[in-house]
């Protein structure tokens, strides 16, 4: 059997685990070669990690009190279907 | 020891965006610690598993401290880069690229004989690069069993590479695909073993080529 085959689908369910480094060894590795050799899944992770760059850089105080307020009350209401 | 390293254009390791400190002419580049890197950034691999790690630039890496190999990796605690290896260029990364399409249109056309189809072999077997590879492949997909099978993969190693735009990335898909393609049913016994042969060849060709 395929012992290094990794499909894209498989890959995008795997990311945050990835970003975390709660991956197992191998299954980094499998998905290390996977990045290197699929231009499309390459892209993706790219923009993930452009996306965590980008949060990560938004200091909690650029939220008003305001929004802040607006948002935790949305929460606060939401439930789930 | 020393190792080699694919990086992204400007000395960047692709997975992590780290930066190395390239060397100044005649000199080697400046140690990097594991805490002056991004976590697993410190990486080199051995010549027989360059090509799962394709990319724009070829360096030498001199890796220290405890290594840990990981898969097709090596993991070190400090590393520095040595040399570009400038051979590894745009031109030949597209050639790598035709080289292992050509590989699945000869199994493919081989078939193709076995099976009564000597004219469309002829035309898989005269393609000059992969576009023309791509037309004669996907015409010759057509045909019902093993060779039109064949055909259809190498049409797809060429559709792949073409439409990856950049060099490197073309060079590994085309690397990927083909070691998949030519390894055959992935429920026989031994297929592992067939895609690594596979990759053992493209690695001999990248060794020789590109002048290791």
């Amino acid at each position: 059997m395929r012992s290094d085959f990794l499909t894209c689908q498989e890959l995008v369910e795997l990311v945050t685990e990835y970003f975390e480094g709660a991956l197992s060894p191998d299954d980094r590795s499998r998905f290390e070669e996977h990045v290197m050799s699929c231009p499309p899944c390459r892209a993706y992770l790219e923009q993930m990690q452009d996306t965590l760059r980008l949060l990560g850089s938004i200091p909690e105080e650029t939220v008003s009190p305001e929004a802040e307020e607006a948002l935790v009350s949305a929460f606060r209401g939401w439930k789930p279907d | 020891m020393h190792a080699y390293a694919f990086l992204s254009e400007g000395a960047v390791a692709p997975l992590s965006g780290f930066v190395w400190p390239r060397p100044a002419a005649g000199e080697h580049g400046a140690w990097v610690d594991a805490d002056a890197a991004p976590a697993e950034t410190l990486r080199g691999c051995r010549a027989e598993h360059l090509p799962y790690w394709l990319d724009d630039e070829l360096w030498r890496i001199e890796l220290e401290g405890t290594l840990r190999e990981r898969g097709h990796m090596l993991l070190a605690e400090r590393a520095r880069l040595l040399g570009r290896i400038e051979t590894w260029a745009d031109p030949l990364a597209w050639e790598f690229a035709g080289v292992c399409a050509r590989r699945v249109a000869e199994q493919a056309a081989t078939a193709l004989r076995d099976g009564g189809r000597a004219d469309t072999a002829a035309l898989l077997e005269g393609a000059q690069d992969l576009e023309e590879l791509h037309s004669a492949a996907s015409a010759a997909a057509e045909h019902p069993g093993p060779g039109g099978m064949l055909a259809g993969y190498a049409a797809d190693v060429c559709h792949y590479s073409r439409d990856a735009g950049v060099a490197a990335r073309a060079a590994s898909v085309a690397a990927k695909m083909t070691a998949y393609a030519l390894a055959g049913d992935v429920e026989e016994p031994g297929y592992d073993e067939r895609v690594a042969k596979e990759r053992a060849w493209q690695a001999a060709w990248l060794f020789d080529r590109v002048g290791l």
